[in-house]
């Protein structure tokens, strides 16, 4: 197995983290958009 | 002609059975802590007693073996010990629920066995609230275990030194290899678990303790379960209410970033891991993910509008993102209570769940359902022949997608892809069927159906201890192909034929 240092693994998971929550703001405003238009 | 397998074929797949279903065994050891942890003595005996049979089980098909051991691995025999291992951990990981009391019947610890271990999520326990701890971690660690995959616990415990550990590792729908040996490859499997394990479980734990105010053992309690079924994209929650107990939307958001991480390909946490953090971007299944996730939000919320479901913006935002992305990793927590899901959400919000729950997450990681890479294939192979109808006959029109590296888009491979999905799509619209032999309306009956053959664990309400024990085996066997991926079942099908039938 490749060497995995700490610093790459971090940040990795951190990069990972962000993509979650991109996804959630994401969703977030495709929903926020819907419900505004059609209320 | 079809040729009866010979003594050695079965000495030999025993040999494996036997292995596996004693590093199976050995897991029991684990609740056996917890109920000393926490004082209870009941559970301390239910777990010695599965431990024991799981280790009588596993020594007798060893002994039956022994002659066989330096036979030559063929595909067959990893297909067929992979089937059948998985039938025997749900049979054997049943006896401490069972003995416990808190199912109605031994089938119903099966079932429940079988959802933890396929990461499904759907329930038949009774009166969870007061389960002992050892055995509600149980249902959980089982979950941790199958989502890696029992074989990948089996060849990190003790059929590594031997040859067909890489038969058995594809025979458990993982047809992608991390590094080129199949131990490295469990090995990072597990490393990445354990890395998300103890971030996970204190991120949970911590906001179970002060977002949700719970005391500090149960917190941790809580947090070490959820992550492992959330990770894992399983969907037990150790009490009865689901995620709609926590009334957090702190603790939500971050059973959401752990349902993420649990979806992402393990191949593609080796990448980001190791510096290629573009591949998160370029790669088709992310892509794919982030194209369907759009179009899943985009139906529940149109559906949830239209039935009037929720009044404020918040509230629409909160349940329906939630479920959605529950859904589309294929997890199973609930925002929402069982039947308020039928009874308020609609018809439309419902296919939107529908789709998402069918159509799964990343391959190579813990989820059920189609998965997005072959989505993905099948997506780009149609937009290949429109491009085809478009351009001069003279053009020879190629597709190229980002999986890892650059790969040319091949016949056998959408072939591949086509067949997987039209597997799935029957065995969701059987799941249905059957429901509604047993009396079911076709929208409830489907549901539960793609909830237990995408090893998801939405519930409609269908899924309960008073429903058919025809529809409890229907679901099994739905759990079990759905995690699997057809084709080490059907080849345990023609095995057991073969020796009926054969000559």
């Amino acid at each position: 197995m490749k060497r995995l240092g700490v610093r790459p693994v971090a940040t990795g998971i951190l990069f990972e983290a962000a993509f979650a929550a991109t996804l959630i703001v994401w969703t977030s405003a495709v929903a926020l958009i819907i419900f505004t238009l059609i209320s | 002609m079809i040729l009866r397998p010979q003594a050695r074929d079965l000495r030999l797949i025993a040999s494996f059975l036997g292995k596996i279903v004693l590093a199976f065994g050995m897991t029991m050891v684990l609740p056996i802590g917890v109920a000393v942890l926490f004082g209870e003595r009941v559970p301390v005996i239910d777990f010695t007693v599965g431990l024991l049979a799981a280790v009588c089980c596993g020594l007798l098909l060893m002994s039956l073996a022994r002659p066989a051991e330096k036979a030559e691995v063929a595909w067959v025999h990893g297909m067929v010990v992979v089937a059948a291992a998985w039938l025997a951990c749900m049979f054997l990981g049943a006896v401490p629920m069972y003995l416990s009391g808190h199912w109605g019947s031994y089938l119903d610890a099966c079932f429940e066995a079988m959802s933890g271990l396929a990461t499904t999520g759907l329930v038949l326990v009774q009166d969870l609230d007061h389960l002992p701890h050892a055995v509600n971690f149980w249902r959980h660690l089982l979950m941790f275990l199958g989502g890696q995959g029992v074989i990948v616990v089996a060849i990190s415990l003790l059929v590594r030194h031997g040859p067909g550990a890489f038969q058995l590792y594809v025979g458990e729908a993982r047809d992608e290899k991390i590094l080129p040996n199949v131990i490295e490859t469990a090995k990072f499997i597990w490393l990445v678990s354990f890395v998300y394990f103890v971030l996970g479980a204190t991120l949970l734990s911590a906001c179970g303790r002060f977002a949700v105010g719970l005391p500090w053992r149960d917190a941790a309690f809580h947090g070490v379960c959820l992550f492992m079924a959330g990770f894992d994209t399983g969907g037990f929650t150790p009490q009865s209410q689901n995620i709609v107990f926590y009334q957090s939307w702190v603790f939500e958001l971050a059973t959401v970033v752990v349902m993420v991480w649990g979806a992402i390909n393990f191949n593609l946490h080796y990448a980001i891991w190791t510096g290629r953090r573009a591949e998160l971007r370029r790669d088709i299944e992310v892509r794919t993910f982030l194209a369907t996730m759009t179009l899943v939000v985009v139906l529940v919320a149109l559906g949830l509008a239209q039935s009037h479901a929720y009044s404020g913006a918040w509230g629409f935002v909160r349940r329906g993102v939630y479920q959605a992305v529950s859904a589309h990793t294929g997890t199973g927590f609930q925002s929402v209570y069982a039947p308020e899901l039928l009874a308020t959400w609609g018809p439309l919000a419902l296919v939107g769940l529908l789709l998402a729950m069918g159509l799964g997450a990343s391959a190579c990681s813990t989820t059920g359902g189609i998965k997005m890479l072959r989505v993905g294939i099948i997506a780009k192979a149609f937009r290949e022949d429109v491009k085809r109808f478009l351009t001069s006959e003279s053009v020879v029109v190629t597709t190229r997608l980002r999986h890892l590296r650059d790969v040319f888009l091949d016949d056998r491979m959408v072939r591949s892809a086509a067949l997987i999905m039209l597997a799935y799509i029957l065995l969701y619209l059987a799941g249905a069927a059957a429901g509604c032999l047993f009396g079911y309306d076709f929208l409830s009956a489907l549901f539960e159906s793609t909830s237990a053959a995408g090893n998801v664990g939405l519930s409609c309400g269908l899924t309960q201890p008073l429903m058919p024990a025809g529809l409890k085996v229907v679901y099994i066997v739905q759990m079990w192909f759905g995690r699997l991926e057809f084709v080490s079942v059907f080849v345990l099908i023609g095995f057991l034929v073969s020796f009926l039938r054969g000559k």
